[in-house]
C-alpha cells in the first residue's frame, strides 16, 4: 500500500480543512479585554482549580497544562501570569460566532468541538485551498478577533494531522496537499501513532505490538488486517492516512453525542446532609431534564451518583462513591420524574461525608413521545403526565426568559448562588452575553 | 369561554378535560390567531411580530452591542450609557462612527469617534480628542444604530423590570 500523492493523483478537486481558534478560552478573554493582549494569560478549569487554556506567552514562561493555580501562585518566576476562571457564557456565545463566520464562506461545515471545524475547501488549482483557508481565518479575525490555526489534507485524518504539524512549528496554516509525496511521508513518520486522529492509548500499545509505532507505519499496514484484526473504523483510518477520503465531513456532530446525556459537576464546596444533597440532586435533576428536551428526547435509564473526594484518608474512611440505577418507564424528560428518581440515592449517603462531586447519566434516549407507556393507564394520574409535561414546559420558558436560577423546584429553586456552585473568584463580566456586563467605549 | 379558547388554541371547543389532557401542539410560529369558521385572510402575509435583532443585527457573527463610557459623542445626542450596535465585518468610511482599539491610562481599551481624514491623515475624532489612527491604533468596527435612552434612569428600571439572568450556577 502506497501512499497517494494528491497532486499526482489528478483530478481532486476539493481538499478537507480544519480550522481551528488558537487557545480559544485565552483568546476570547482577549477579545473581551483587549488589556489582555500580549500578556501571559491563562484560563482556570471549574472552581479555578488548574489551568486549562494557556498564551502563548504564558506557555513561554514555563506553565504547564493542567498545572494547579494554587502553584502557579506560588512562584515566583509565574507572578506575571494574569489568570480568568471558566466565563462559559462568552465561551459558548464566541463559538457560535466562529461556527457562523466560517459558514459565511464555505458550503459544508461540521462543527467538530466548542473550536474547531472541519469543512471542504476547493483545490483545483494549486495554492486555491490555502488561499481560501487564508481568507476564512482572515474573516473570522477581523469579525470575531479570534485568531485561528487550519490544516489542510486530502482527508479529514490528514487535515488533523496537518493541524497537528502546524500547531508544533507554531504556523497558522499548514496545506500538505501542496507537499512533495516523500515530504508527507517524513512529516507521518515523525508523529506518533498515538497522535493520529482516531488512535487512543489502547490501540497505540496494541499496535506496538505488530510494530506500528508512527502514523506512517499505520498508513502503510494492510487495511484488511486491520479491519479482521480491529475494527472497520480503524481500517478507515488507515485508508485516510493513505490519502483516501472515508470518513465524509457531516453537519451533524457524531451521533454518539446524542446517545447519552451527562450532568456532572465537582461541587465548590463539600456537601454533609441530607437537605443539602437533595437540593444539589434537585438542581442537577432539572439541568439534565432541561437539556433533554432541548433536544427533543425522553430517557429510559437514569444514572445518579455522588462522591467524596478521592484524597480522602483510609484514616477518614477512604472516598464514598454511592450511585443507583432507575429505569424510568415510560421514558421521561419531565424534571419531576427525574428529581423523584434521585431520592433513591438517598437511603445510601452518610450524612458527615464531605460529598464533593455529583453526576446524572441519562441513556436509552428516545424521541419525545415515540415510545408509548408500558403501563399505559386511564386513571386519573395519567392526566398528570400531560399536565406535568406543560409544567415542564413552563419552567423552561420562564427560566429563559428570566435566567437560571430564578425557577426551580423545593429546596434547589432558590435564588441566588449556592455555597456548592462552581467557584469562579477571576471571572471576566459577561461582555457580549448579559446587558449589565457590555463591553463600554470611551 | 370556549369561545376564547378555540381562539387561542385553534382547536376545537369541547370539555376542560379535553383541552388539559391533550398533547402538547407543536410550537408555532407567526400564527395569527383564527376563528373556528374562518381563516385568517392575513395568514400567507404574516412574518411574525416586529423583531429589533432581526431589523439592527442583519450579521450576528460579526455584530457587538457595546456600552457609551462618557461624552465622546456627546454633538451626535449620544451621551453616557447610551449603546452602540457595531458591526466589525464593516470598512471605515469619512464620516463613520468607528470604534478602534488604542492605548489608554490602563492599557489596551475601546475608543470611539468619528473616522475622518484631515490632511491625509487617517484620524478618529470626538468631542473629547482626536487620535492619529497610527499603526498601533486597531480599527475595531462600524457602528451602524445607537440606542438612545430617553427616559430617566429610575423610570428606565420601572419599565425594563426585566431582570438580567443572575450569575449563573455550574
Amino acid at each position: 500500500m502506497s501512499l497517494a500523492a494528491p497532486r499526482a493523483a489528478g483530478r481532486r478537486r476539493l481538499a478537507t480543512a480544519l480550522i481551528d481558534v488558537r487557545c480559544m478560552f485565552v483568546s476570547v478573554e482577549r477579545a473581551i479585554d483587549p488589556t489582555l493582549v500580549g500578556e501571559p494569560v491563562i484560563v482556570l478549569s471549574n472552581n479555578d482549580g488548574c489551568a486549562v487554556s494557556r498564551s502563548d506567552e504564558a506557555k513561554a514562561l514555563g506553565v504547564a497544562m493542567g498545572q494547579p493555580w494554587f502553584e502557579i501562585k506560588s512562584r515566583p518566576h509565574l507572578a506575571p501570569v494574569i489568570a480568568r476562571s471558566s466565563n462559559y457564557e462568552e465561551y459558548g456565545a464566541f463559538s457560535a460566532r466562529f461556527y457562523e463566520t466560517v459558514a459565511s464562506l464555505v458550503a459544508d461545515l461540521e462543527c467538530y468541538s466548542v473550536d474547531e471545524v472541519f469543512t471542504s475547501l476547493p483545490a483545483t488549482e494549486p495554492g486555491q485551498a490555502s488561499s481560501y483557508a487564508a481568507a476564512v481565518q482572515q474573516r473570522v479575525k477581523t469579525w470575531t478577533g479570534l485568531p485561528t490555526a487550519a490544516g489542510i489534507g486530502p482527508t479529514k485524518t490528514l487535515a488533523k494531522a496537518a493541524q497537528h504539524w502546524a500547531k508544533a512549528h507554531g504556523q497558522t496554516l499548514v496545506d500538505i496537499t501542496e507537499w512533495p509525496h516523500h515530504e508527507v511521508e517524513e512529516m507521518l513518520a515523525a508523529t506518533p501513532v498515538d497522535d493520529v486522529w482516531g488512535v487512543g492509548s489502547r490501540l497505540t500499545r496494541a499496535l506496538a505490538g505488530i510494530g506500528v509505532h508512527t502514523a506512517l507505519d499505520l498508513a502503510r499496514t494492510d487495511p484488511g488486517v486491520v479491519r479482521r484484526r480491529w475494527s472497520v473504523v480503524l481500517e478507515r483510518t488507515v485508508r485516510e492516512l493513505a490519502g483516501t477520503q472515508c470518513i465524509p465531513i457531516t453537519e451533524e456532530p457524531e451521533p454518539r453525542s446524542r446517545q447519552q446525556v451527562m450532568y456532572s459537576r465537582m461541587l465548590g464546596r463539600p456537601v454533609t446532609t441530607r437537605e443539602e444533597v437533595v437540593a444539589v440532586l434537585g438542581q442537577y435533576a432539572t439541568r439534565a431534564a432541561q437539556r433533554l428536551r432541548r433536544h427533543g428526547l425522553q430517557a429510559s435509564l437514569m444514572q445518579v451518583w455522588i462522591s467524596s473526594s478521592r484524597f480522602r484518608s483510609v484514616a477518614d474512611g477512604g472516598q464514598r462513591h454511592h450511585a443507583i440505577g432507575v429505569a424510568l418507564d415510560p421514558p421521561t424528560s419531565d424534571p419531576l420524574a427525574l428529581i423523584r428518581a434521585t431520592r433513591g440515592l438517598l437511603d445510601r449517603i452518610e450524612p458527615g461525608q464531605p460529598y464533593n462531586r455529583a453526576g446524572i447519566l441519562l441513556t436509552g434516549l428516545v424521541p419525545a413521545g415515540a415510545q408509548a407507556s408500558l403501563w399505559q393507564s386511564d386513571e386519573p394520574g395519567a392526566h398528570g403526565t400531560a399536565q406535568r409535561e406543560r409544567l415542564a414546559e413552563a419552567l423552561d420558558r420562564v427560566s429563559q426568559r428570566f435566567g437560571r436560577e430564578i425557577i426551580g423546584f423545593g429546596p434547589s429553586g432558590l435564588r441566588g448562588p449556592k455555597p456548592w456552585d462552581m467557584r469562579r473568584d477571576l471571572l471576566s463580566p459577561a461582555a457580549t452575553t448579559r446587558w449589565s456586563d457590555l463591553l463600554t467605549v470611551r | 369561554m370556549s369561545n376564547i379558547r378555540s381562539i387561542r388554541s385553534s382547536a376545537p371547543a369541547g370539555p376542560i378535560d379535553s383541552v388539559t389532557n391533550e398533547s402538547t401542539p407543536e410550537p408555532q410560529r407567526h400564527v395569527l390567531p383564527t376563528t373556528s369558521s374562518f381563516p385568517n385572510p392575513a395568514q400567507d402575509y404574516y412574518e411574525g411580530p416586529l423583531s429589533l435583532d432581526r431589523a439592527l443585527i442583519p450579521r450576528a457573527a460579526s455584530t457587538f452591542v457595546v456600552r457609551v463610557a462618557g461624552e465622546a459623542l456627546a454633538s451626535l445626542g449620544i451621551h453616557d450609557g447610551d449603546e452602540l450596535v457595531v458591526d466589525r465585518a464593516l470598512n471605515p468610511r469619512r464620516g463613520r462612527v468607528l470604534v478602534v482599539i488604542a492605548d489608554g491610562p490602563a492599557g489596551r481599551e475601546h475608543r470611539v469617534g468619528i473616522f475622518d481624514v484631515i490632511e491625509g491623515q487617517a484620524v478618529l475624532t470626538s468631542d473629547i480628542e482626536t487620535i492619529a489612527l497610527s499603526a498601533d491604533v486597531e480599527p475595531w468596527g462600524v457602528a451602524t444604530f445607537a440606542i438612545k435612552h430617553l427616559l430617566p434612569a429610575a423610570a428606565r428600571a420601572r419599565l425594563t423590570a426585566v431582570p438580567d439572568p443572575p450569575a449563573p450556577g455550574p
